[in-house]
Formats: C-alpha cells, structure tokens, sequence
C-alpha cells in the first residue's frame, strides 16, 4: 500500500518544482556567468546538482520500499548480516565516492580560483574599499577615483584588491566570480576575466550595519576603446559649468557643507569621508544604488537623504527647493 | 502491560515513597523542586514560549520581504528582528528544548529516579530563564541586538554599534552558556552512573547516546563561544583591543572562536534529534535498530569530526587555498556518519512493520526534509560554490532544511511521542495530522524556494530589494508558505492547549515501546520507578515482560523486591560506568530554593555589567555568593 504520506510528498515537490521554473526574471544569477571563472563555479554546481538529483531519487526510492513492503521472514544472524552490508554498501562506499568525486572538482576548481595561484601581475589593477555604505574605487595606475561603479576592460585578467578600514564587507558580482570579504587590518584579492560587455550588478555580502540591503554597485565590462575612453574621461578634472544654474550650484558646494565630506577634482571641494564626485553625473545610480541618477533621482536624495536611506552617513542637510535646482544642474553637469 | 509494585508491601514504620519524594505544595514547590521532570517539562515549555515569539518575528520580516521596496518595518527594526530571530531560535530554543526533552527522559530512559545533580538540573533551569529574560528585556528597552546572530566585529565594536544592544546579545550569550554546561555535566554523570543494573554500554538507548555525545561537544565547544563573546564585552566594556586591527588585535580572531563554537553547536542541536528520530522509527517499525553500533558511533564521529570543520564559514575571508582546501575535506567527510545513520533508519523500517502514527510521520517529514538539507551541506562545503552562495538566500536555505527540517520536525515528533508520558493523556491524531501536512508543505514552500533566490543573487540579511531583479515573486511565494508553515506549527500547540489534560488517557505503554520510560504509569511519579529494572536486553520492554527487579540489599533479581533503593530515604542506585554492576546508591538532595536565588544573583550580576551599574553588580555578587555558600554547606550536612 502507499502510503498517503508518500502521495502527498510527490505532489508537493512536483508542485514546488513547476513554480520555482516558471519564475524567471534577469537575475544577478551565479548561473548566467560571463567570465571563465564564474562558468568554472557554475560547471561544479552543475555536477553536484546532477549527483544530488541521483542521490535524492534514490534514498527517496529506498525509503519508500523501507517503509512500504512487508518484513520478510528471515533469520536474526541473516537480517544482521543483512544491515550491516547495507550500511557499508549505503552509508560507506556510495557516499565516499560521491564525496571523492566533489572533492576532486572542488580541489581542481578552487586552485584554479586561487589568487595565489598566479604570481603574473594582471594587467588590470584596481582597489575598492568598503565604506558604510559606498565602494570607494581607485585605479592607481591611472589616477582616477570613482564610486559603487567599476569598469573593466573585456578579455583581460583584472585584480581588484580589497581593503578596509571600518567593518567588514564583501563584494560579490555573481556573474563574475564568487565572492571575497573586505577585512580590516588585511588585503584581500578578487580576480576575474570578464568575456562578455554589459552591465553586471554586484552588491555587499556581508552584513554590515543598518544599510547594508543598499550597498550596490555595478560593473560595466567595457570594450579595450571604450574602456579607454572612459579612463582618459574620468582622469581629467571636472569641466567648469557654462549655465547660470549650475554656476550657482558650483558655488553653494564648495561654500557650504558639500565640500567638507566631498571631492570634486578641479574645484576647492576636497572632502574625503563620501564619495569622489568629480564625475558624477555619468554614473548610473546614487547612494550605493539606493536611486537611480536622474535629476529627479538627485533632488530626491537631497531633499530626503535619510527617507531615501535611512541610516546613510549623509547627514539631512536643509536646502531650499532654489538650492536643490542649482545643486541638480551643478552635479548632473559633471559628466 | 502491568507491573506488580513492590513498592507498596512496605514495612509500616518505614516513610513512603510519597512522603520522601513529593515537592513542597503551592508556589514553594515551584521554586524548590529539583525533580528532573518538571524541571524538564519547564524547560520545554519556556523554550516553546521563546519558538513561538521567534517565530513571529520571523512572520514580521517576511511581511516585509514579502514584496520589494516595502517598508513594513523601518531598516532598523528588520534588523533587530533577524538578530534576535536567529539568537532566540538557537541559544533560547534549539538547545533548551532538547535539553528540556534530555531532562525529563534520561532517568526514566535509564531506570533512576532522578539526575545526577538534581539541584545543579534546576540552577540550569533557572540561568536559562534568567538569560531568556535578559536578552529578550532589550526590546523593552527599544535597544535589542542588531549585530546579526553571530555578532562579527568590527561592527558590534563599540566604534560601529555604541548602543547598549550588543551588550545584552554578548552578555546574554555568555549567561546563557552557564546553563548549557552544567546541564552537559548531568547528562554525563547520569548516564555513566545512574544506569539500571544490567544497561551494559552496548545496551544504552540510542537516545542517550545522542545526548551523552551532545553534552562532551557542549564541554567542549561552549569555552570558545563564551571566549568570543567575552572578549567582545572586554572590547566593548573596557576598551581592551583584541578585535582591533588598529590596535594589533585580529578581527578574524573573533570568526575563529566563534565558529570553533558555531558549527559544532549545528550538531549539538542535530545529534539529540537524531536520537529521537531514531527511538521513533525503531518503536514504529516494531523492530531493532538496525545497526545500533554504527549509529552510536556516527554520534561520536559527528561529534569528533565537527571540531575540524569550522573554517568552512570563512572560505571568503581570504585564507590561503591549502588552509581551506583541509577545512573543506573534513567538511564532507563529516558527512559520511550522518549517511550512516541514514541507512540505519532506511535499515530498521526494512527489517519492521511500519505504522504511521503522528510522531512517524513527523520522523519520515524529517528523513525528506534532511535528505536535501544534507546534501546542500556538502555542496556549500566545496570551496568554489561556497563562494557563490555563501551570505545568500541559499544558504539561508540550507540551514533551515537542517536546523528548522531535522531538529523541529523530530522534536515536534518528540512532542506527540513524548508528552502523553509527561501528561498521561494522548494528543490528538487528526489534528496532528492536520499540523503536520500543513507544516511540510508549509515548510518547503517557504525554504525550497529560497535556494534559487540565493544562486540568483539574493544575498542574507537585506531588509529589503530592488524590483526587476527576478526576486519578486519569488519572495511573496516564500512569504505565503511561512503563513502555511506558521499555522502548521500553531495547530500542535492548539492539540496540546486542547488535549494535555481532556484527550484519552495514555496509560504505560501507549506506542508499545521498548525502552524504560514506558514501564511506569503515565506521567510517572516523583520517584519514577517502583523499583530500579533490571536490564538484559536493548530493548527491554519487547523482550522481557514483566521486567525483573533488583533489591537492595545484595544486587540480586527478583520479581519482587523487598525494599529497593529509594522507596524510603531520596536515594538512588549507583551501577559501575562499563557493564552496569550495582555499586551502592548515593542520596538525592531535599528540594531547595538555593539554585533558584543563585539564578537570580547572576541576573542581577549580568544586570548589572549591562548597566556598568556598581551597586548592582555587587548586589549580584553577594547574593550568589551567600546562596552558594548555602548550597556547599546543606551539601556538607547532606552528605555527612
């Protein structure tokens, strides 16, 4: 007889399985990747998947003979026998190879991720460091500054490292590679070969204080021109504004609070506790990706920083609807 | 099944049983008593308490995940509530539970008449309540901890979180961990001394197993949590530096102690279940335990290899790919015991006659549930997945499947199984069954989901998402099942509100079971056994009937016993460690209000290093001083 329990079990998983397939969106998702480090991570959770699925149907399938067949009449010393063989057989030999078999992909995988496993310099180099809750990102080869967006060329080994210095955050790009904590008081490295241009959502890991669901940023996989273009873009000053409005903007930054916290290349604004703004205006979202960067988008951020983010360490600073318009055509200028 | 009882031919000038045994009436008697089974039910009902208003919580954030960009609760509060959640389930009710059910069942399971340590049983109680209390204050305060569960610095430094929340998390933690110990310590001693004559080693119930290899893990791997938390207060209270980079101190330091704890605690939760899943399966199946040597040996190759494997929650802090390639290896040899075990089960149910009572069913909930949270364990300890999915819903998901599927499902089992002993009376069938099938259902719809939210990119601990990432229906599917999993688990608590004194009665022996709890009446009397059993087989119940007896005075077996130890003084008979050899008896202690007021001058202690409050810090002080001064000296007179 089956059991009732056994009915209901395969009707619930089928059920669960045809739900989870059908909802499908464009996700961050591990199982999309786009760099050969990513597709290797991929390719091992494929395997297991694959033995899984095998073990899971067949310790379902021992389970309900277990406990739907009648006892057969046998002998004590046979039935000992019996279970002992069983559980080395089961419990044993199967899993030990099964387990051998994941350790082997997990060891070859992982000495493929592993940093130190190249000791050539990628021709790549970039640091990010964790802020509550920014990514402040540095191209120290080629003086540029930037914030919560990375650019990267296609096809070529990048190295970004990761450092510091208040809580610990961890940077993941799902599509890219696995993820890599940044602890205080050491450096880490995540390194990747990006093949395929777009835009790919990373965001912090780690848990990391109040914002941390707000702690996005995005990296864009650039052609060798573009991302050329973008570094000779992003090296220069900012370019002093021509209209009225975004003079007047100029001018409310670097006199009021704004240039305490802020930088802005070019100008007397030097602050370092935000974000580098020299070239605000060309990223694609505000605050860690709490907003998109739209003059609507900015104006919302400051008339309403702790509304939009509750918790930033952007203070409210209390500005006249006057103020915020020239502010708006100031920022969004700085392309 | 009836038993004669020898109890009651006594000599008239002799005290009975009744007289010796029985607490003090009234609220004295709650106070004093040192009789391991109220102190477990207590137990139980305290940390069901504590399951219930975690659960809640749990329902509160996933209203507000329920859908993206909703503020059902400010960013603030969501993460007050999955710290506590997480704090609540594993530190308030995973643990206290079991050792709530450990409790009450060792001595009956072994043929005594109470723990080793009555009086140490009940200060147990009265910590764990203590901390409850403590860390669960903090929310009147408005000041509960935010720092997640596992509380890394440097965020729960006084630098990043200078409220007085992450206070009542790492003193809370610390109090807590008091209780766990000295309860360790009673299950040890019980079982290795207070064994009815004849319960060889080999003849130990796998359930006391479980909870004898679970207490050595608790000795052994609670030091380095209390090391953690207390270095963390010593940061925090007074400035010390050892989780300060700046300073030379190590934040990692924090991770290594804290796991070097949290992953062994995963099987301190795990092994006691195990053992409930398998008393069930065994009596259900009207069968021996297949493979009873394999399965008592899996407890302690969990419980021994659990101890290598906890930088498998650190594979993302930067350690070099030879170091975690080690952790990674014991990771998943760990989980060949665990697949031991399995085939034990699998082995016992094809030798028996299955029946498909309320706690089977929640056993056989249990092996579908573990299964797959068993096999996500292995693929999160390979280094490069762990990578992609660690800190993500998936993960989230595995540990659920584990700690919510194989440690709630078999001690909801436990509950139907065990509590018409405790009560006398029987819970209902139906609406077990209703509770059941809503929460497996419930439970799968909730989780299942949630490992495809993580490959997708969803990481831990967010209080809210972005829309358009392919999260959003997702979520509100995971958010129905836990209304579905939450009303599963409220049906068991309306079946035991209904029936623990109107459903039918139990009588001994309800499930025809083997082992000794179910030889005495239903719930058993303070003294728990006419007179100490004597053992000759595992399972003495379906072997033997009625089980012999032994008499005091030269350890010899009769049916009869003249007058067995413990009917006329608190007493209780004393076997050798190995085979189990009557070795005297030793006296019980008299109930005693000591343990409760040493309790209550730790809180006041703890209370009073939350506050830096000098006064009451010495107030503490005093009064658990003089109270244990107390105990020592009524020990001493005792014992004289």
């Amino acid at each position: 007889m089956r059991h009732v329990f056994w009915r209901t079990f395969h009707v619930a998983t089928s059920l669960l399985i045809v739900t989870t397939l059908t909802a499908c969106g464009s996700s961050p998702s591990m199982l999309s990747p786009h760099s050969p480090e990513a597709r290797s991570i991929a390719d091992t959770w494929w395997l297991m998947f694959a033995m899984a699925c095998g073990v899971y149907v067949i310790v379902m399938a021992l389970l309900l003979i277990a406990t739907t067949r009648r006892p057969a009449n046998v002998s004590e010393e046979r039935r000992r026998r019996f279970d002992n063989r069983f559980v080395v057989v089961g419990g044993l030999i199967v899993p030990g190879i099964i387990l051998g078999i994941t350790a082997v992909a997990t060891v070859d995988v992982a000495n493929k991720l592993s940093p130190a496993a190249e000791a050539a310099q990628a021709p790549v180099r970039i640091t990010v460091e964790g802020e509550q809750w920014w990514w402040r990102v540095d191209y120290p080869d080629d003086g540029v500054v930037t914030a919560n967006e990375i650019h990267v060329p296609i096809n070529q080994k990048v190295d970004i490292e990761l450092i510091s210095d208040n809580v610990i955050h961890s940077l993941w790009v799902p599509e890219l590679n696995g993820k890599q904590d940044l602890v205080p008081g050491q450096v880490n490295h995540l390194r990747f070969t990006a093949d395929r241009l777009g835009r790919f959502e990373g965001r912090c890991a780690e848990f990391c204080g109040i914002q941390h669901a707000h702690m996005e940023f995005v990296v864009f996989v650039d052609s060798a021109n573009d991302y050329r273009d973008w570094l000779s873009q992003n090296r220069s000053a900012a370019a002093a504004p021509d209209q009225p409005d975004a003079r007047g903007g100029q001018q409310l930054f670097e006199s009021s609070s704004c240039a305490g916290c802020h930088t802005i290349g070019g100008t007397s604004a030097e602050g370092t506790a935000g974000p580098d703004l020299t070239h605000v205006g060309s990223r694609t979202t505000l605050a860690a990706g709490a907003v998109d960067n739209t003059p609507d988008g900015m104006a919302e951020w400051l008339r309403d920083t702790q509304g939009v983010k509750p918790g930033a360490r952007m203070p409210q600073v209390h500005l006249t609807d006057q103020e915020i318009e020239t502010l708006v055509a100031y920022l969004e200028g700085l392309r | 099944m009836t038993i004669e009882s020898p109890l009651r031919a006594d000599e008239p000038d002799l005290p009975s049983p009744e007289e010796v045994w029985e607490d003090r009436p009234g609220l004295l008697g709650f106070f004093t008593t040192v009789d391991h089974k109220r102190i477990g039910i207590r137990y139980i009902v305290t940390a069901f308490t504590f399951f219930f208003i975690a659960g809640l919580m749990a329902l509160v954030m996933r209203a507000q995940l329920a859908r993206p960009d909703s503020d059902v609760v400010s960013a603030e509060t969501y993460n007050q509530l999955f710290t506590m959640h997480g704090t609540i389930m594993i530190f308030l009710f995973n643990t206290p539970v079991l050792f709530g059910f450990g409790n009450y069942l060792m001595p009956l399971l072994l043929g005594s008449r109470d723990m080793a340590f009555p009086r140490l049983n009940a200060f147990g109680y009265w910590v764990f309540l203590g901390s409850g209390v403590f860390m669960l204050s903090s929310f009147v305060f408005g000041a509960a901890p935010d720092g997640g569960w596992f509380a890394y610095v440097p965020l729960t430094d006084k630098a990043f979180s200078s409220g007085i929340n992450l206070d009542f998390w790492g003193l809370g933690v610390i109090f807590t961990g008091i209780s766990t110990t000295v309860g360790a310590i009673n299950f040890i001693a019980s079982a290795f001394k207070l064994r009815a004559p004849g319960m060889t080693v080999n003849r130990i119930p796998l359930l006391v197993w479980s909870f004898v290899a679970m207490a050595f893990m608790v000795l052994f791997a609670v030091p380095s949590l209390t090391t953690a938390a207390g270095l963390l207060e010593a940061d925090r209270l007074f400035g010390t530096a050892f989780y300060r980079p700046a300073s030379g101190g190590n934040v990692l330091l924090y991770q290594h102690l804290f796991w070097f704890w949290g992953h062994p605690e995963v099987y301190i939760l795990f092994l006691p279940a195990t053992g409930m899943v398998t008393t069930i399966i065994t009596v259900f199946s009207r069968h021996r335990t297949a493979g009873y040597v394999w399965v008592a040996s899996s407890f302690f190759g969990i419980a021994f290899i659990s101890f290598g494997v906890w930088v498998h929650h650190m594979f993302a802090t930067g350690m070099p790919t030879q170091a975690t390639g080690m952790f990674a290896a014991a990771s998943f040899v760990v989980a060949v015991p665990s697949g031991i075990m399995y085939m034990c089960w699998i082995g016992t149910m094809w030798g028996g006659d299955v029946r498909f009572p309320v706690p089977m069913l929640f056993a056989l909930g249990f092996l579908v549930i573990f299964l797959l949270g068993g096999i996500t364990g292995v693929m999160v300890a390979s280094l490069p997945f762990d990578l992609q999915v660690t800190d993500s819903y998936f993960v989230v998901a595995h540990f659920h499947y584990v700690l919510n599927g194989a440690v709630v499902f078999p001690i909801f089992g436990a509950l139907y199984y065990w509590v018409p002993k405790m009560t006398g009376h029987m819970l209902s069938e139906r609406l077990g069954k209703w509770s059941f099938w809503t929460m497996l259902v419930g439970f799968n719809v909730t989780f299942f989901p949630m490992h495809i939210l993580g490959q997708r990119g969803m990481a831990r601990r967010v209080y809210t998402y972005d829309r358009g990432l392919g999260f959003d229906f997702l979520n509100m599917i995971v958010s129905l099942g836990s209304v579905v999993f939450a009303i599963g688990t409220g049906l068991t608590l309306l079946n035991v509100v209904l029936n623990h004194k109107r459903g039918p009665a139990a009588g001994r022996n309800p499930w025809d079971a083997d082992t000794l709890e179910w030889a005495t009446e239903s719930p058993p009397p303070e003294w728990n056994f006419e007179a100490s059993p004597v053992i000759n087989s595992r399972h003495p119940l379906w072997d033997e009937e009625p089980l012999p007896y032994v008499a005091a005075a030269d350890g010899e077996s009769t049916e009869q016993a003249q007058s067995p130890i413990g009917a006329s003084r608190r007493e209780v008979a004393v076997t050798t460690g190995f085979s189990a050899e009557a070795d005297g008896h030793f006296r019980v202690p008299e109930p005693s209000i000591v343990p409760a007021i040493v309790g209550l001058g730790l809180f006041v202690l703890f209370v009073g290093v939350l506050l830096i409050g000098a006064v009451i810090f010495w107030v503490g002080v005093v009064v658990g001083l003089a109270a244990l001064t107390s105990w020592a000296w009524q020990c001493e007179v005792d014992r004289s």
